[in-house]
């Protein structure tokens, strides 16, 4: 019946389910290693940024939606989800420009969105403390690229 | 469009609808999969809770020593309330909690965890309440620390420290600091001093403080309000 299904459904198909697999994973740990550490990894918009270079835009708005829903801490607007929604869909949109190699592409993609997410929302980090952005961003960068090489093989 | 677009935008319109209307379907989520896979360490810590209980006890030996004779008693209420969620980045440190403002709670009161403050409300809802904990990079407190109640001003982030003691202040490891801003219930521990050294500018000591809890590991706090 899974089979029948993705031969004919484009929602079931092994990519699209593996990048939900992955986004989950993404948003998982970073929600555990927060709660536990104190100390947050942007997982989830790796793991969006990555599978940004496979989907197509309806399936990636999905996606994006549920990293809002998983990622949401307030009953209120947040410019930071806004961000972490709306970067895949730049990467999709400039993810055959870059003249590398695409998971060199996915790596760097996740960096400058993490870069300017801390650029944006908390520049001050960049003098204070260095050390948590590029842990967040290094941390990220590895799972980034190892979402996309898993994508790859599926 | 095909068969497939069209689950896939009904289940687009369901998520919003979630984001929007539902969120706390996720935030339960949320608690679930982190109590399942963090041992709950809070309240049943009895090391910290002595340490905690310590630091409150210097505290009001503190006020009781120096002040409290000079003051009016402000009598505060206390919600009990539930931390729901966590600001899910770096960021910010927040919390946010299920008491808003049909339960009396309102901007700037205090939160305290076991005696200790570990917060201010930043933001209101109806039936919850965003928490600024003293470790986000924006608190800014003026605070009062030990026997001789120096002045010094509070500044929060990943590790939070004070700013302006005076250089002739005799301020020294161990001593607790506590909250001296009329936002706040007078006299709520805080920290105590782990270490003080002279500012960059030569014109004021710092201090590095030390926290006798986990703020992560909070699940439910009381919030200050005024009688």
């Amino acid at each position: 019946m899974i089979v029948f299904a993705q031969r004919h459904c484009k929602m079931l198909s092994k990519k699209f389910i593996t990048a939900i697999l992955i986004l989950f994973i993404g948003a998982a740990a970073q929600l555990i290693l927060g709660e536990f550490f104190g100390f947050w990894i942007n997982f989830a918009l790796a793991a969006l940024v990555a599978v940004a270079f496979f989907l197509e835009l309806i399936q990636l708005a999905f996606l994006a939606l549920l990293a809002v829903f998983l990622l949401n801490s307030r009953p209120a607007f947040s410019y930071e989800l806004l961000f972490v929604a709306a970067l895949p869909f730049l990467v999709l949109k400039l993810r055959e420009l870059l003249p590398w190699h695409r998971w060199l592409s996915c790596g760097f993609f996740v960096f400058l969105g993490i870069a300017a997410m801390y650029a944006i929302f908390a520049p001050g980090i960049f003098v204070s403390d260095i050390q948590i952005f590029l842990i967040d961003a290094l941390s990220a960068v590895i799972f980034g690229t190892v979402a996309f090489k898993t994508m790859k093989i599926i | 469009m095909t068969k497939s677009n069209s689950v896939l935008l009904a289940l687009i319109v369901v998520l919003v609808f979630l984001i929007f209307f539902a969120p706390q379907i996720a935030w339960q989520a949320r608690s679930y999969l982190t109590s399942v896979a963090i041992p709950s360490t809070s309240s049943g810590n009895n090391a910290e809770a002595v340490a905690l209980e310590n630091v409150a006890l210097k505290a009001e030996l503190a006020k009781l020593e120096n002040i409290k004779s000079q003051l009016p008693e402000k009598p505060y209420n206390y919600i009990r309330a539930i931390v729901l969620s966590r600001y899910p980045m770096n960021f910010q440190k927040e919390f946010l909690v299920d008491a808003g403002s049909i339960d009396g709670v309102t901007e700037k009161h205090a939160v305290v965890f076991q005696g200790a403050l570990v917060g201010r409300v930043s933001k209101v809802f109806d039936t919850t309440a965003l928490v600024e904990t003293v470790f986000d990079p924006n608190f800014e407190t003026s605070v009062r620390i030990g026997a001789y109640a120096t002045d010094a001003l509070f500044k929060g982030g990943l590790t939070p420290e004070l700013k302006l003691i005076p250089l002739e202040a005799k301020v020294k490891q161990g001593d607790v600091v506590y909250s001296a801003s009329p936002d706040f219930p007078y006299g709520l521990p805080i920290a105590a001093v782990k270490e003080v050294r002279v500012s960059d500018d030569k014109l004021f000591e710092e201090a590095m403080l030390e926290f006798s809890y986990d703020i992560n590991s909070i699940k439910s706090v009381l919030i200050a309000t005024a009688r």
